[in-house]
């Protein structure tokens, strides 16, 4: 950060003057890494109970996304709950094809399909 | 370990090491059925020390649950350390135990207010130490036979914190080994 005079829109720095500020905002990320890309919960939960040394009060910043997390530790995402369902007979038809089997039926099938309807869970 | 049946001589110094820090004793030993822990020497041991032995049944490791989700905790931040660093993947046995490092003395468990360092230990773990993994940093060369001229450190790669002494484990590009050494300024740029 710099500070400057400015007659005439011309930002004049006095020399001697500029200085590197690690911004409050970087400190949660230095942090962050230092401690082996701690989930910000964590870093959290760490700094309620003031049980550890050296560990600055953290807040969590407004986007919390870092690629090397996403890298190194993303999952699947919870499966979303069910939004509704048909209310009339065959408005929605679940169908899936299950095989092969590795044993063929007398007439050399080795596959079956399910059409299930969604209202009824009437099956064939 | 280079291999398995390591586990057992692991097992035995960890017990000396544990039973001296808390003053305990280990009262029983949950694993699953590897080979490595179904050796009739492990049993023998075992009894001779009065460890119950609990295994969970084959193929089950959810009920080995809490080595299992420790195990992913530790990989996903060795995975992630040596993203951000751009570290050589053959240093993951260090950003493992780097993991380690840090695990034991931030994990606030649940229902609890203090770390696992304290409860252990029974005194707040400083951090005030802590760098980031992977940072570049330069050590100090202590040969005595410096010439005048010569540079006075060596570049290196930071790879957490040495376990036998207070000082930092850096990768000495130099030299081309793992050194401890307190004399270290570490750019974590």
């Amino acid at each position: 950060m710099i500070k400057g005079r400015t007659p005439n829109n011309l930002y004049i720095f006095e020399e001697g003057q500029q200085q590197c500020y690690l911004s409050k905002d970087d400190e949660h990320w230095l942090w962050h890494w230092r401690l082996g890309h701690l989930s910000f919960s964590q870093i959290r939960k760490a700094c309620k109970y003031q049980e550890i040394r050296g560990l600055p009060d953290i807040k969590i910043p407004d986007n919390t996304i870092c690629k090397s997390c996403q890298f190194g530790k993303q999952t699947k995402t919870n499966f979303p709950e069910k939004e509704g369902s048909a209310s009339r007979p065959l408005e929605l038809v679940h169908v899936d094809v299950c095989g092969p089997f590795r044993t063929r039926s007398p007439r050399g099938e080795k596959y079956f399909i399910l059409f299930i309807d969604d209202f009824s869970r009437m099956f064939g | 370990m280079k291999h398995k049946d390591e586990a057992f001589e692991e097992f035995k110094s960890f017990k000396a090491l544990a039973k001296n820090e808390s003053g305990h004793k280990i009262k029983c030993l949950r694993s699953d059925r590897g080979v490595e822990f179904t050796s009739n020497e492990f049993f023998d041991f075992c009894e001779e020390h009065g460890i119950r032995r609990e295994f969970s049944t084959a193929r089950t490791p959810q009920q080995n649950g809490v080595v299992e989700r420790m195990n992913r905790t530790v990989q996903q931040m060795a995975r992630a350390m040596l993203d951000e660093s751009g570290t050589a993947a053959t240093f993951w046995g260090e950003a493992a135990f780097a993991a380690v490092v840090i695990l034991n003395k931030t994990n606030v468990l649940v229902n609890s207010t203090q770390t696992t360092h304290e409860l252990w230990y029974g005194e707040t773990p400083s951090i005030k130490h802590f760098k980031i993994f992977g940072s570049k940093c330069y050590i100090k060369n202590n040969d005595e036979q410096l010439g005048k001229l010569e540079p006075r450190a060596d570049e290196g790669i930071l790879l957490g914190y040495s376990p036998h002494s207070k000082a930092y484990k850096c990768y000495n590009k130099r030299l081309g080994r793992i050194v401890d050494s307190i004399d270290v300024v570490v750019d974590e740029k």
